[in-house]
């Protein structure tokens, strides 16, 4: 469960006076309820897991999505940085290069597949990570494992899709899983949870 | 960490994609992204394979022998934010391009909802973390907030995107430096709720915005 979090570092990073067109309030976390959440600007939607706390992720005050903890301490605007948490980043897809027809994002590491072997995971947790979904990459340090994986959303077609060698979108997210080697199984299911949960709106 | 300024020769700025930055103005059509530098760190050693030592690289301008017509959503994106973004800018020296590419990298080049329903192309939200952004009585009003809010970080920095992206994600909260006391546009750490990739992402984008910016404005379309 999320509520074993640890804590690496407490620093006081406060992006609250960084955001555009607002004065520079102290928001806290909220506490997820079951309810849809909106990203309007990016055209989606999601449900974080009821109980879970969440932030907004934002750019200059545009919300791109959210970063999920499941006990947090601090504020969105100047809490604690989590070893553990769950984060969705959307984006417009501003770089369409000429006859690209795949996603090139592809982050390094430990491909999907090649992953497990490594590490002495437990099979439990092996089929944890290959049971993520979408084109996933790993990677693991010490105790720290993170995974990123992508959904493309289709403004045309009004729909999302888990980014592999497909297409590449107006829009995607990148979704991002931190957490522990000994948390991994519950948390990918979390992970899944969330991004099965992802509508286009 | 010094303040990354130009008197300082921006000795202090320290963006390692140049490389990178270098092979997507190549991708844009050679090196044809206007005046955009792209690298400007003294001994940076990042510049392809033989590295770099020396002075800053100004990627320049090369007119295409056919004029291109950008088509949507190019055309309607500089109709409307180029004169807003050109007007600010010139007040405090900053090449428009660099605001330009980051609204273009918020907004989709206007494809957003709230740049096209809410004159707000930058997607600014009331208190900066509310999902219905603000509703702007003109694109021109978005972008004078813009400025207000964020032009005093990055009134000097001319053409040099690195610095732009690099001044605009300082946390000044404790008033380091003159400008402000806000915290960074993007914490670029994703357990902040940031972007790991923002700063590379925004600077990839304002290199598409000026080859793009460049053909809108010869083609005529």
């Amino acid at each position: 469960m999320l509520m074993s979090l640890t804590i690496r570092k407490m620093i006081a990073i406060t992006i609250a006076a960084a955001l555009a067109g607002c004065g520079g309030d102290d928001a806290n976390y909220e506490i997820a309820t079951g309810k849809r959440l909106a990203v309007e600007n990016f055209g989606y939607s999601l449900v974080v897991p009821k109980g879970l706390h969440y932030c907004p992720a934002a750019s200059g005050g545009n919300v791109h999505g959210y970063v999920i903890y499941g006990a947090r301490a601090g504020q969105c605007k100047g809490g604690s940085t989590e070893d553990k948490y769950i984060s969705l980043w959307a984006d417009f897809n501003v770089l369409k290069l000429p006859g690209e027809k795949i996603f090139s994002r592809n982050c390094k590491g430990y491909g999907k597949n090649e992953f497990p072997n490594e590490g002495n995971f437990s099979e439990d947790q092996k089929r944890a990570i290959i049971d993520i979904k979408g084109e996933l990459c790993g990677k693991f340090h010490g105790n720290v494992v993170e995974i990123t994986t992508f959904l493309g959303l289709d403004s045309k077609s009004k729909k999302y899709y888990y980014l592999g060698n497909s297409e590449i979108p107006d829009r995607f997210i990148v979704v991002r899983l931190s957490t522990f080697r000994e948390s991994i199984v519950e948390d990918a299911k979390k992970l899944n949870s969330i991004l099965e949960s992802v509508r286009y709106n | 960490m010094g303040l990354c300024s130009k008197a300082d020769g921006w000795a202090d700025c320290d963006i390692t994609s140049v490389a990178q930055i270098q092979k997507m103005a190549n991708m844009y059509g050679g090196s044809s992204i206007g005046t955009i530098i792209v690298d400007w760190k003294p001994n940076a050693g990042a510049v392809g394979e033989g590295g770099h030592d020396g002075p800053p690289i100004v990627v320049t301008a090369e007119k295409p022998e056919k004029k291109i017509c950008v088509g949507e959503p190019y055309n309607t994106f500089f109709q409307k934010n180029y004169g807003p973004a050109a007007q600010g800018a010139n007040k405090i020296g900053l090449n428009p391009m660099l605001p330009l590419g980051l609204a273009a990298y918020e907004s989709g080049y206007g494809t957003s909802p709230m740049a096209r329903n809410q004159n707000n192309p930058f997607g600014a939200t009331p208190g900066g973390d509310r999902s219905s952004g603000v509703t702007y009585g003109s694109t021109s009003a978005a972008w004078g907030r813009w400025y207000q809010e964020w032009g005093p970080r990055v009134n000097d920095v001319g053409s040099n995107a690195g610095a732009f992206v690099y001044r605009l994600t300082q946390d000044n909260q404790s008033g380091k430096y003159p400008f402000d006391m806000r915290g960074p546009y993007n914490t670029q750490d994703a357990a902040t709720g940031g972007n790991p990739t923002w700063s590379i992402d925004v600077l990839n984008v304002i290199t598409g915005t000026a080859n793009r910016f460049k053909n809108w404005s010869e083609s005529g379309c």
